[in-house]
């Protein structure tokens, strides 16, 4: 493992979520991601939705972007177009980027902008104080369900797939140093990048804690014979749940990223591009 | 005889080609230094039902269509039926006399029968060609140059090769030949081409009002398709890479407004469009833009609802829904052109605006200001020069700095803001409450002064805006106050007035927020007899002027059938009123 580096990304206002919660595992996954692949502060654009993780744009010292529920990735799209020499990463929770924001989730990945998507996922909806989300497992009882949750929770890694992202992956907020490694390869991939992030929330989620996670997860890549560039292998893995549940890459291809299919983009940046000299005289020609 | 005064319809079933008839005709007239105007009627499907395009010329400029019909051209048994009671006195229509072997008209007009599936089939190619015949037939009883619709036929047909621009070229003849051989001095009405035309563009709100956006720097568009907007994604879309300009049809309207508020919160200028169902899910992300000080520029072309309602008719339904939309009360302009020139002017100065107060910008047009074509100048750039505002580039900024204060209080309202990707200007921005880093701060006063800086940047751009002034005689008999299109018809209705010897003059209020309480309240008091003229069913305009002056219009005349007003409703109006008693006029 490298050393890491003074974290130029530390904020100076400090998280508000509660002790133990799993996305302080996640800021710091960011956090030293960002600084061991180099990049400067200023040239990271962070959004985020609304939920709890999502305040995490006020706590990684970067331009930040703390928007609605459901709508960060038409927002981290639009950054990026508007100035693609910059990082775009985007993150958010279950319920923002599976439920709210599930439109725009499969639409951005088919579109495979370069960003990087970080999908906080505990299952249960914590700033609104433990309602079921869209991927509570089935019977799950929360304070929106007493009764148990009736529906069949929504696989994100095989909507993935299903949805054209070019890199596919899960992580757990309790291993640091493996998602440092996801974040990484997530942000290094030219495409759109979806990681998965299994985080305990201590407070409102009592049967996916961190023992339940560590109990079951293993690690995908460690297996030599797994393969990243096979989908349906990919697929089936997707499938696994119960008593193992794999983190690490599941998928990843190259394919040409929205930027590269805009010639628009192919000079500059459209920011950095002149505004003050448009000739708008061919046009009205052609109304002659 | 009447030379070049005539208002023309033709009609026939969606797939006919009536639009791109009703366009070539219009352009050739246009392109003789002839004023024209277009409107068209037509349901929402995409084959049959009854359609119609109507083209109004003169050779003094035009500010209005009219419902008068002088000539009919009839491509179906339908239009013949729907219109021969319309046509004037004098007028004509020309019509498929395979149709009605035995046509009867009416009194007073005339008859023109002429073989046109047959000429198209046998003289053109075949009968795809028949509004070729048909305008070509339209231009030979009008004793037109057919060189003009020539030239545009080969224009619009070049590319597919001489094989097709011959037999449009024979088509067109065919239906010439007809009317000159048949009807020569038959008929009361001609059309001659002005010495030394001038060039002029004949043009439509919405292609008006992209050309704005265009040299106003819009860089980036995202929009979802919704009738009658989508002419802006298709404008923007064709000229894209011509003005490197990325334009993105996205997965819906809250799709498209987030993206562009992404966009300008790195400092790109963008825009969306759409009509008030698509707004309608935009709503929550206004408060955004408000909130994160990012300027968007918003453009509603307006239709009736509510719901679905009447979805290719025009109105002014949504006033309401753009000054208020969102929760609580966020920081924005709204502003509404009443022709294609306003279209241009007020769609560069919305990215001005945008950008400089840091608020998204609604531009309200309608179904009929954005789809008629009309006569226009060439629009005068000389003056229009972008402003950036206050926008902070690394060479403005503190590198040593870790953050920047970028919600800072001042005088004006607006903060500066940094370019994203600049060194020493970081800074978070955020739809919760915030202080001047961007951190979510709910403490009092720091949520007083944010809340009064946002709104104080309305006042602000009020000083900065050119206030509303009367058009025609001062101290007239008659003060209209309106807003968006029907500018058009009140102008002309103010000069059927003055043939009455009634002085009427025009109030037209161009910015709801920020209003101009003083200077409106100022003109109003002075005022004789005030009428207010909308396409909306309340009078959202005048309840407004209550609102914000005191003053009461109690004569409003109101029309929510989905057509746009013609000056001769807004004159018969006026003068059933006069000499009344004033009372609250019944929606006509």
């Amino acid at each position: 493992m490298a050393s890491i580096k003074k974290a130029s990304f530390d904020s100076v206002a400090k998280p508000d979520w509660c002790p133990g919660c799993g996305l302080f595992g996640i800021q710091m996954a960011i956090k030293q991601a960002l600084t061991e692949l180099g990049l400067e502060p200023h040239k990271v654009f962070f959004v985020t939705g609304i939920g709890c993780g999502s305040k995490a744009s006020h706590w990684v010292n970067a331009y930040g972007m703390h928007t609605l529920h459901g709508r960060s990735l038409p927002i981290a799209t639009g950054a990026k177009l508007g100035n693609h020499s910059l990082t775009v990463i985007d993150m958010g929770g279950d319920g923002d980027g599976y439920g709210i924001g599930i439109g725009h989730f499969m639409h951005t990945m088919r579109r495979n902008i370069d960003l990087l998507y970080m999908v906080n996922d505990n299952q249960i909806y914590g700033l609104t104080k433990g309602q079921a989300s869209p991927t509570s497992e089935k019977g799950m009882k929360t304070k929106s369900t007493p009764f148990g949750v009736v529906e069949t929770p929504i696989n994100p890694i095989a909507l993935a797939i299903n949805s054209g992202a070019t890199f596919i992956a899960r992580g757990f907020a309790g291993d640091i140093v493996h998602l440092k490694w996801l974040i990484m390869e997530g942000i290094k991939h030219k495409g759109f990048s979806l990681i998965d992030i299994f985080q305990p929330c201590v407070t409102f989620n009592k049967i996916n804690t961190y023992a339940y996670f560590q109990q079951r997860v293993y690690k995908l890549n460690d297996d030599p014979n797994y393969k990243t560039n096979d989908r349906e292998a990919a697929w089936k893995k997707a499938q696994e749940g119960g008593d193992k549940l794999p983190i690490g890459i599941f998928y990843q291809e190259t394919r040409e990223i929205e930027e590269e299919a805009e010639p628009q983009l192919l000079k500059q940046p459209l920011v950095y591009q002149d505004i003050k000299n448009v000739n708008i005289e061919p046009l009205m020609k052609k109304f002659v | 005889m009447i030379t070049n005064n005539l208002s023309w319809l033709i009609g026939g079933e969606a797939g006919q080609g009536l639009e791109s008839a009703g366009h070539m005709f219009a352009l050739v007239l246009n392109r003789g230094g002839l004023f024209v105007i277009t409107n068209a009627e037509y349901p929402s499907l995409i084959r049959g039902g009854h359609n119609y395009n109507k083209v109004r010329v003169s050779d003094k400029p035009l500010t209005c269509h009219t419902n008068d019909v002088d000539l009919v051209c009839a491509l179906n048994k339908e239009t013949f039926e729907k219109h021969i009671d319309e046509i004037s006195n004098g007028g004509g229509i020309i019509y498929d006399s395979a149709d009605f072997p035995d046509a009867k008209g009416k009194d007073g007009v005339n008859l023109f029968g002429i073989p046109m599936a047959e000429l198209a089939k046998t003289k053109g190619g075949g009968i795809i060609m028949k509004n070729v015949v048909a305008i070509g037939a339209c231009i030979g009883l009008l004793d037109y140059d057919l060189n003009y619709f020539k030239e545009a036929l080969k224009q619009t047909f070049g590319r597919k090769g001489d094989e097709i621009v011959n037999s449009n070229y024979n088509a067109a003849q065919a239906g010439y030949d007809y009317m000159q051989e048949n009807y020569k001095g038959k008929f009361g009405y001609n059309l001659a081409a002005m010495k030394d035309a001038k060039q002029r563009m004949l043009i439509q709100g919405n292609d008006a009002f992209c050309i704005g956006a265009i040299k106003g720097g819009c860089k980036l568009v995202a929009e979802y398709p919704m009738t009658p907007s989508s002419s802006i994604l298709h404008f923007m879309a064709e000229h894209s890479r011509e003005y490197n300009v990325v334009v993105k049809h996205v997965e819906d309207e809250i799709s498209a407004i987030n993206t562009i508020i992404g966009a300008s919160a790195v400092g790109i200028r963008s825009l969306t469009a759409t009509s008030g169902g698509g707004f309608s899910l935009m709503v929550e992300a206004v408060g955004l833009a408000g909130m994160i000080e990012t300027g968007i520029v918003i453009v509603n072309v307006q239709r009736p609802g509510p719901s679905t309602g009447l979805p290719t008719r025009t109105g002014h339904p949504d006033l309401r829904l753009m000054m208020h939309a969102s929760q609580d009360e966020s920081p924005r302009m709204v502003v509404a052109p009443g022709d294609p020139e306003e279209c241009f002017d007020l769609g560069f100065q919305a990215f001005n605006v945008a950008d400089k107060y840091q608020i998204p910008v609604m531009f309200l047009s309608d179904k009929y200001l954005s789809e008629s074509e009309r006569s226009v100048d060439f629009f005068d750039t000389k003056e229009l020069e972008i402003d950036r505002g206050k926008l902070l580039l690394e060479k403005d900024l503190d590198p040593k700095e870790d953050r920047y204060p970028r919600y800072k209080d001042s005088p004006d309202g607006i903060s500066a803001r940094p370019l994203a990707g600049e060194k020493g200007g970081i800074f978070t921005c955020t739809s919760d409450e915030h202080n001047d880093y961007g951190d979510i701060v709910e403490d009092i006063p720091n949520r007083l002064e944010k809340m009064n800086k946002r709104m104080r940047k309305i006042d602000t751009l009020r000083k900065g805006l050119p206030a509303p002034k009367l058009i025609g005689p001062a101290n007239a008999d008659i003060t209209f106050v309106s807003w968006g299109s029907p500018k058009g018809s009140i102008l002309e209705a103010i000069e059927l007035l003055a043939k009455d010897d009634v002085s009427a003059n025009f109030l037209q209020i161009k910015y709801f927020i920020p209003f101009h309480s003083e200077e409106v309240a100022k003109i109003l008091g002075k005022a004789k007899r005030i009428v207010d003229v909308e396409e909306n069913f309340s009078g959202q305009l005048a309840d407004l002027i209550r609102e914000k002056t005191g003053i009461f219009i109690e004569e409003r005349i109101l029309d929510y059938s989905g057509r746009p007003f013609t000056a001769k409703q807004i004159y018969n109006e006026v003068k059933l009123k006069t000499g009344q008693a004033s009372s609250k006029t019944v929606p006509v």
